[in-house]
């Protein structure tokens, strides 16, 4: 099962690697912006829309 | 296109008054681009514009925690630290492009932010809203969110205090509106010497102090319960403080970990790169240290509102900038020149439109009352500094140029007019009102002033400082005058006294005995003897609005004092008393929401009934409850009958009268918990709308389903018949310092007249007879019938032309066609 860290758009935290962020694109109908949802490295990745492995 | 062109183009659409598209082709390419890239939280009527969401977030965050078995035992202040606390640090943030501040209350640009722990009535409203705010998806876990947090609610709490009255009066919202546990919302006034100077780290540090300090008296010194047992409450409250302070620093610092991910991962554009490392530099930077650039500054307003948002939904945004941050920008703009002004116009651009974007889930009443405005965010400009000098700088006018580039309907603009302002920004202000914003507002200085050292003895130094708390009433923004509580969540339905009095205080509309039995009026053979019932019906639910909320102050004092709130104020800091439990100068009161329909339908009363006795007591209310059916000949006399607004002593007497008896018999008795009285400051925004199906047929020939009158000491659409200066005279007979805490005064002028030079000079001299008239307030629509009824047929085509409801501005699109034509139906003034 896939879990976030193998993940392209996934960011670990400097200090703790265990923890990051999921950094993704977003186009709305009015504007597009770069999000970023903190995950654990370890969540599973398998069921993610945008997962795309490293 | 060439320059030459584009600069003819943008010249034809000025003379052509066409403001909006002129702004279109003004505003840099970042400001156009961002400013279409808003989501709009408006609402239309009591529904959200399609396509907005509400951000569940922190809902979740509050269930979770509230789960926990420390939130069983521990003091509120604590576990509400936690959620905030939380939900800082969990919640996703996101970066607009070519956006350069960042911070906002939700997920995601298009959602509002729902705060679970005010008010279960608003929670209900969201969940069954059908219009697509809630995703169907999240139902089931959000029932199970709210069932849950309910009885931690601070409606729950409030109303074990209430009588059976009480909460059904609260809920009914036929005589008072918005009771203060319905809503739970605040409008703190900011204290900017306390966090702007050190930053949030500086006050975490004399947080710390006074922890460490007070728990080695509790724990270590000699036993002296009086001395040691209140530290323990002090101790929660700054333990909480620290906790959201240190919870704001990192949360902060998630945006520049995102802008340099961003810059280091994705971006190819050079400038684009640039600018979100400095965004990067700039969240490292604040708020845990003072701004030093005018930049950082702007970004430390925003991240300190977005939390005081975070923490409660707010519903008006107290602020002055141009006063607080003018030091920053000269020193980038003058002193440095690490900015140009150019670019500090685009800052304040951007400014405004993250003010805009803010939203928030109010009941649907609410959202009815405020249609077509996000907030109000009224901001303060211009007035004078503590010395009496002219506060007016080169921000003030760059606000005021940005207003009309971004033509966003709030933040909206309060100006603080006194003789002495300098004509260069006054000019600024006139070209806002010119280019149809309807703001700034403007506000008599000296008058205000006055009024606030005349209620709560604020000393006049102090005063000079003062800030728009919520729509129109100033507050010192000191130390010891900023104030932490919003008084007015509550409003009254003022016409209701009369329209009680006339059924001996049972209510027709509701078909319940609403006040007390204050007489048969057609038993009452002297004018006097209606006007004392009147009287009596008003003070009767207005005391009760009184009490209700301050029997929420009770709750706010003891159950649920505010973290971050608390830690931003200096006072709480000091003393460890947390945001309602100390005391401020106080500024209490209640808002009243049609007011002056009644006092018209008393001067009609007085001379059809009392004098020409031309009808009885009796025929009139026969009339009245058949709504006016079958007697239009009587209904249009009591129309033509004097009225307001036309300098006519008959009917102002008794709006004098009346005025100095709601100061003298129904305000100055009272003491709120600061031990001042409480006050009233009639206007109106949206309510002259909503009032129109809870207050019948009145003897000023309203029948019941008509608007209100739309002002506070505004007359009835249509009705003043003798031009401004008569209705200027009408309102400079009140007493503008003691008669109220504030008082809305709406007009609308014609644009042909007030075009070129020579409008400036016409509208100042207004203005003048204004000032020296003692009037407190006045705002301004100045759009023409044609372009109004173009923005109905193709509402697609002017979606950024505004007009001036009552108390803010919304986009006239964004209205429903009900209170558009409200609007159209205004006088307009030839001056």
């Amino acid at each position: 099962m896939a879990v976030c860290e193998e993940c392209k758009w996934f960011f670990p935290l400097e200090d703790d690697p265990t923890e990051g962020d999921c950094v993704t694109r977003v186009v709305d109908p009015r504007c597009a912006y770069w999000t970023a949802k903190p995950k654990q490295a370890m969540d599973e990745a398998g069921g993610c829309g945008n997962y795309q492995a490293k | 296109m060439k320059t030459a062109e584009i600069e003819k183009q943008k010249q034809e659409l000025l003379e052509k008054r066409q403001y909006w598209w002129w702004a279109e082709k003004e505003r840099s390419s970042r400001v156009d681009f961002l400013r279409k890239a808003l989501w709009s939280k408006a609402t239309k009527g009591s529904a959200f514009l399609p396509g907005i969401k509400v951000c569940t977030h922190q809902v979740k965050v509050a269930h979770e925690v509230l789960q926990q078995k420390e939130a069983i035992f521990e003091p509120f202040i604590k576990t509400w630290a936690k959620i905030l606390a939380k939900n800082l640090a969990t919640i996703p943030i996101f970066i607009v492009d070519k956006s350069r501040i960042v911070g906002y209350t939700g997920a995601a640009p298009h959602m509002v932010h729902w705060t679970p722990l005010a008010s279960y009535s608003i929670n209900e409203d969201v969940y069954n809203d059908r219009m697509g705010l809630v995703d169907d998806e999240e139902r089931p876990v959000l029932k199970a969110a709210m069932d849950h947090i309910k009885p931690w609610t601070y409606q729950t709490h409030v109303e074990q205090y209430l009588t059976r009255r009480e909460k059904i009066n609260s809920g009914m919202a036929l005589t008072y509106a918005g009771a203060h546990h319905t809503v739970g919302d605040s409008y703190p006034t900011p204290q900017y010497d306390w966090w702007l100077p050190g930053g949030y780290t500086r006050i975490i540090e004399v947080l710390e102090k006074n922890i460490a300090d007070a728990k080695k008296t509790l724990h270590e010194t000699v036993p002296n319960a009086p001395e040691q047992l209140p530290l323990i409450e002090k101790i929660d409250n700054w333990e909480a403080g620290k906790m959201v302070l240190e919870a704001a620093i990192k949360w902060a610092r998630r945006y520049a970990r995102l802008a340099r991910i961003i810059a280091e991962n994705f971006e190819s554009d050079a400038q684009r790169k640039s600018e979100l490392l400095r965004i990067a530099e700039t969240c490292d930077k604040v708020p845990a240290h003072a701004p030093e650039h005018f930049w950082e500054a702007i970004q430390f307003d925003i991240f300190r509102s977005t939390l005081e948002h975070y923490e409660s939904q707010r519903r008006a945004w107290p602020n002055r900038p141009d006063n607080a941050y003018f030091p920053y920008y000269k020193r980038s703009v003058v002193d440095d020149k690490v900015l140009s002004e150019d670019e500090a116009l685009e800052y304040v651009c951007e400014w405004q439109l993250r003010a805009f974007e803010y939203g928030r889930p109010w009941s649907r009443l609410w959202r009815e009352i405020l249609t077509g405005d996000p907030g109000p965010w009224v901001w303060t400009l211009g007035g004078q500094d503590k010395d009496g000098n002219d506060s007016c700088n080169d921000l003030t006018d760059m606000f005021l140029k940005a207003a009309r580039l971004t033509r966003v309907v709030s933040p909206t603009y309060a100006f603080r007019y006194h003789r002495n302002v300098r004509i260069q920004t006054l000019k600024q202000v006139f070209e806002c009102i010119r280019h149809g914003l309807g703001y700034p507002n403007i506000r008599n200085d000296d008058v205000l002033i006055d009024s606030m050292h005349y209620w709560a003895k604020v000393p006049i130094e102090e005063a000079r400082t003062w800030i728009v708390q919520a729509c129109i009433v100033p507050c010192a923004g000191t130390k010891k005058g900023c104030q932490p509580i919003s008084y007015a969540t509550s409003s009254t339905i003022a016409s209701k006294a009369l329209e009680l009095a006339l059924y001996n205080g049972y209510d027709p509309i509701s078909r319940m005995q609403l006040g007390p039995k204050t007489g048969d009026p057609a038993t009452f053979t002297l004018f006097d003897q209606l006007y004392d019932a009147f009287l009596e019906q008003y003070k009767y639910f207005t005391w009760e609005a009184f009490r209700v909320r301050e029997i929420g102050r009770h709750v706010e004092m003891t159950k649920f004092g505010r973290p971050f709130l608390g830690a931003i104020l200096e006072r709480c800091v000091e003393s460890g008393e947390n945001h309602a439990r100390s005391k401020e100068y106080g500024n209490p009161w209640l808002s009243v929401f049609a007011w002056m329909d009644q006092l018209d339908a008393l001067a009609a009363v007085k001379k059809l009934v009392y004098e020409d006795k031309k009808y009885t007591m009796a025929q009139m209310i026969d009339a009245l409850k058949a709504n006016w059916e079958g007697s239009e000949e009587m209904r249009m006399d009591f129309v033509r009958a004097p009225k307001w607004g036309n300098d006519d002593d008959y009917v102002d007497d008794i709006v004098v009268r009346a005025h100095k008896d709601v100061r003298d018999k129904v305000c100055l008795p009272t003491r709120e918990y600061s031990g001042v009285p409480w006050s009233t400051a009639p206007q109106n925004v949206a309510a002259y709308i909503v009032a129109s199906t809870k207050v019948g047929a009145l003897p000023n020939g309203r029948r019941l389903g008509d608007t209100m009158y739309d002002g506070g000491c505004s007359p009835g659409a249509g009705l003043d018949k003798k031009g401004p200066t008569a209705v200027l005279r009408s309102a400079g007979k009140l007493d503008h310092r003691t008669f109220f805490k504030a008082n809305l005064l709406n007009q609308r002028l014609s644009p042909a007249q007030l075009a070129g030079d020579k409008g400036f000079e016409l509208w100042h001299s207004y203005i003048k007879t204004w000032r020296d008239l003692g009037c407190n307030q006045v705002q301004f629509n100045m759009v023409d019938n044609e372009t109004l009824f173009a923005a109905q047929k193709e509402p697609e085509k002017y979606s950024e032309l505004i007009v001036r409801v009552a108390g803010y501005s919304a986009h006239f699109v964004e209205l429903n066609k009900k209170a558009q034509d409200t609007i159209i139906a205004r006088t307009v003034q030839n001056l």
